[in-house]
């Protein structure tokens, strides 16, 4: 039993099922100055986690909502009342401008910023502790300060070599969390180069820098104009157009730019999965061009036209996605993974939903 | 007997299972038939199914690892009358209407209690606040106000400015001396800054029929000096903004400004009340120091008619809730009962002319 079978991972959430649970949580988030959300947040786990099979049983999330609200108020009390008290005091004291509001600012910036990969961390381990198959505890272990980190050094070569540090920079983060993720007390592997990456990425890189230098140029052109224009009633003819062209330059840019990203995309998260390896179970993500495009296109849709309540769908759409296409395969003996002696944190989330980074 | 999946919680082994029951036992066995587990039904919790309203699973509280899925629901109709109701057994449906109205309410009441306890609590906080602090923050307030730092200087209207000052000082509760001043503001309007700082724009000046009418103005603004209302508005705009940033998750970005909404709401009603309560001290002090009481009546009146004579009726009342004063409508009556009718002028003519040229030097 379990032994080189092709494992497939299955989905059966439907938009009618969560449509009640989304409009019930968006009624009391409003009557309940968003507090409702902790238990709004795990009632839509529940039940993305109830829909996901792996061969044929359920994924459990254990969390509650009192857990989730535990970890914000320690967030509140522990960092943002604190930060709150002192930015008032320094306005008190030290006038607007004054070189200690600067420095303030600076450091409550890079405290924030360090907390983020802190906050991705740990946002994870939460989840992941509170799931369940077949009675087994997922968890994850590793310091989340190292790979907050890790988190900032990258975004800072990334930054300096102009994006191409990039797909290292994802491949290395994704290593960290995935040899750091455990089921039962069995690890998960991750090897794998960004190699293959660079290939859709420089693609991108080379369109996404035409585009970004053909608006430029085209703008330059025509302000050059604007400024030659003689008198009031040509400045008026020329500034309309050129307003036009800029707004709808700027939504087109992003656009276009969004829907190329989804061709390195594809690529990353199908090398994600080829990199990563449970005992001895190896995984493949179908990802397409097409198939990514109308994740994201949709999302994006979903959540304008909601205004942002209907996130709960965009989450279900991207479990359908994740379940539909990955599939593992491999040898595997359920009966040697023990129980996961670690419980997992008591509280959770409190700086993912504080930094808005909890992806579920 | 029942087909069902067992997970003892130890490994992650799927053991196909008959479970039958055994008087308040139940039995659950695997296929060669080796007994797995026996679990007393007064310990077993369910577990539902949040929106198909079915049961999920079996847990047992002495080992909540442990689980039990069933392929039909006939043996679970027979055990369900047996099972514990301990507390966890109700999180684990996921959401109950109790819940809901349990915490809508508390919302509610913590809503109504900062709404009330705020104008409580905001007393003992003037008292320790230190006067300088104030003074400082009354300086950064006045030079953030366009055109309030561009103070009129013309010696014979600060004569005129003085002297109403000093006699209104002398029969108000102030807790710190006021600083008045006149400057060439760009909107027709007068306010009062925390630390005691008051400056009365040039362009209301122009708009005023009589002396009556400034040192109505003037007594209405050192009324909030007196009762400390600039200071005590900063705390609830910072005390509003600070609660409602922390409380406030960026789900979803609607609801987010529907309650910065409330808060502004909340805070303008608090604004209201303030007005008039400076109303009321004002006309008190003008009857003390022996000055006409009839001119914020009368330059409400006037402006009234000037600015606001579309508006009536309902659309007075709905807009008065979204204003920081209250309508002026409302304002001219409340003081238009209480008028002393006193002859003498607050200003000699003189000195009325010194004050309205007090911008040109």
């Amino acid at each position: 039993m379990d032994r080189g079978d092709i494992l497939k991972f299955g989905h059966n959430g439907r938009t009618s099922e969560l449509l009640p649970i989304v409009l019930l949580n968006t009624l009391l988030n409003i009557l309940t100055f968003t507090i409702y959300r902790f238990w709004g947040k795990t009632r839509v786990r529940r039940y993305l986690w109830d829909s996901t099979l792996l061969l044929g049983d359920r994924l459990e999330y254990k969390g509650t909502g009192g857990e989730l609200f535990r970890g914000f108020l320690f967030v509140l009390f522990a960092i943002f009342v604190p930060v709150a008290i002192m930015d008032i005091l320094i306005s008190f004291y030290f006038p607007l401008g004054h070189l200690v509001h600067i420095i303030f600012q600076l450091l409550v910036g890079l405290a924030f910023w360090s907390l983020l990969g802190v906050a991705i961390y740990r946002a994870r381990r939460y989840r992941l502790s509170r799931t369940r198959w077949r009675g087994v505890r997922a968890s994850q272990s590793g310091s989340s300060f190292s790979y907050s980190m890790r988190f900032i050094a990258f975004t800072v070569l990334t930054v300096i070599t102009l994006g191409w540090m990039y797909p290292v920079m994802r491949m290395r983060l994704m290593g960290i969390m995935m040899k750091n993720t455990w089921f039962g007390d069995r690890r998960f592997h991750f090897e794998g180069s960004a190699r293959p990456l660079y290939k859709p990425f420089a693609v991108c890189w080379i369109f996404f820098a035409g585009l970004v230098l053909l608006f430029g140029i085209t703008i330059k052109a025509f302000s050059s104009v604007f400024e030659l224009a003689a008198n009031a009633n040509t400045m008026t003819e020329v500034s309309g157009p050129l307003v036009l062209y800029g707004i709808t330059g700027y939504f087109a840019l992003g656009i276009i730019l969004g829907v190329t990203f989804c061709f390195y995309k594809a690529a990353e998260l199908r090398q994600f999965a080829r990199s990563t390896r449970f005992e001895e179970l190896n995984f493949v993500m179908n990802a397409t061009l097409s198939g990514l495009l109308w994740l994201v296109i949709g999302n994006t849709l979903i959540l304008l036209l909601t205004f942002g309540f209907g996130l709960a769908f965009t989450q279900m759409r991207v479990f359908r996605f994740a379940c539909d296409r990955m599939e593992a395969s491999g040898s595997i003996n359920f009966e040697a993974i023990i129980q996961s002696a670690d419980q997992g944190p008591n509280f959770g989330e409190g700086l993912a939903d504080a930094f808005d980074v909890g992806a579920v | 007997m029942t087909n069902g999946a067992f997970f003892n919680g130890k490994t992650a082994k799927k053991h196909a299972v008959h479970a039958s029951l055994a008087g308040r036992v139940l039995i659950v066995r695997d296929n060669q038939d080796e007994t797995l587990v026996e679990w007393p039904l007064a310990e077993i919790s369910a577990v539902y199914d949040d929106t198909k309203k079915r049961l999920a699973r079996l847990t047992i509280m002495s080992d909540p690892d442990a689980a039990l899925t069933l392929d039909d629901q006939q043996l679970f109709a027979r055990l369900k009358p047996y099972l514990a109701k301990a507390p966890r057994n109700r999180s684990d449906y996921g959401f109950t209407w109790l819940h809901a109205i349990g915490m809508v309410a508390a919302t509610g009441a913590i809503a109504c209690l900062i709404y009330f306890t705020f104008p409580l609590l905001l007393r003992p906080l003037l008292t320790i606040f230190p006067a300088e602090w104030e003074q400082k923050l009354g300086a950064m307030v006045v030079a953030s106000i366009p055109g309030a730092n561009s103070i009129c200087s013309n010696e014979s209207g600060r004569e005129s400015l003085t002297k109403l000052t000093h006699s209104l000082s002398q029969v108000m509760d102030l807790p710190y001396p006021v600083t008045v001043t006149v400057a060439q503001m760009g909107m027709k309007n007068a306010f009062a800054a925390p630390g005691g700082y008051i400056v009365i724009g040039k362009k209301l000046i122009t708009e005023m029929a009589s002396p009556n009418e400034f040192v109505g103005v003037l007594a209405h603004e050192m009324a909030h000096i007196a009762e400390r209302h600039p200071i005590s508005r900063t705390f609830h705009i910072l005390g509003t903004s600070v609660f409602f940033d922390l409380m406030i998750g960026s789900d979803a970005a609607v609801a987010e400004t529907l309650l910065q909404g409330a808060g502004l709401l909340l805070f303008l009603s608090h604004s209201r009340d303030d007005e008039r309560e400076a109303d009321r001290i004002a006309h008190e002090s003008l009857m003390k120091a022996g000055f006409p009481t009839n001119g914020l009546s009368t330059l409400f009146a006037h402006m009234q008619s000037r600015y606001e004579s579309d508006k009536e009726g309902a659309a007075e009342t709905i807009s008065s809730w979204l204003r920081t004063h209250p309508s002026l409508t409302e304002r001219i009556q409340t003081l238009r009962t209480v008028n002393n009718h006193k002859e003498k002028p607050a200003l000699s003519d003189t000195e009325w002319n010194a004050l309205k040229t007090i911008c040109e030097s």
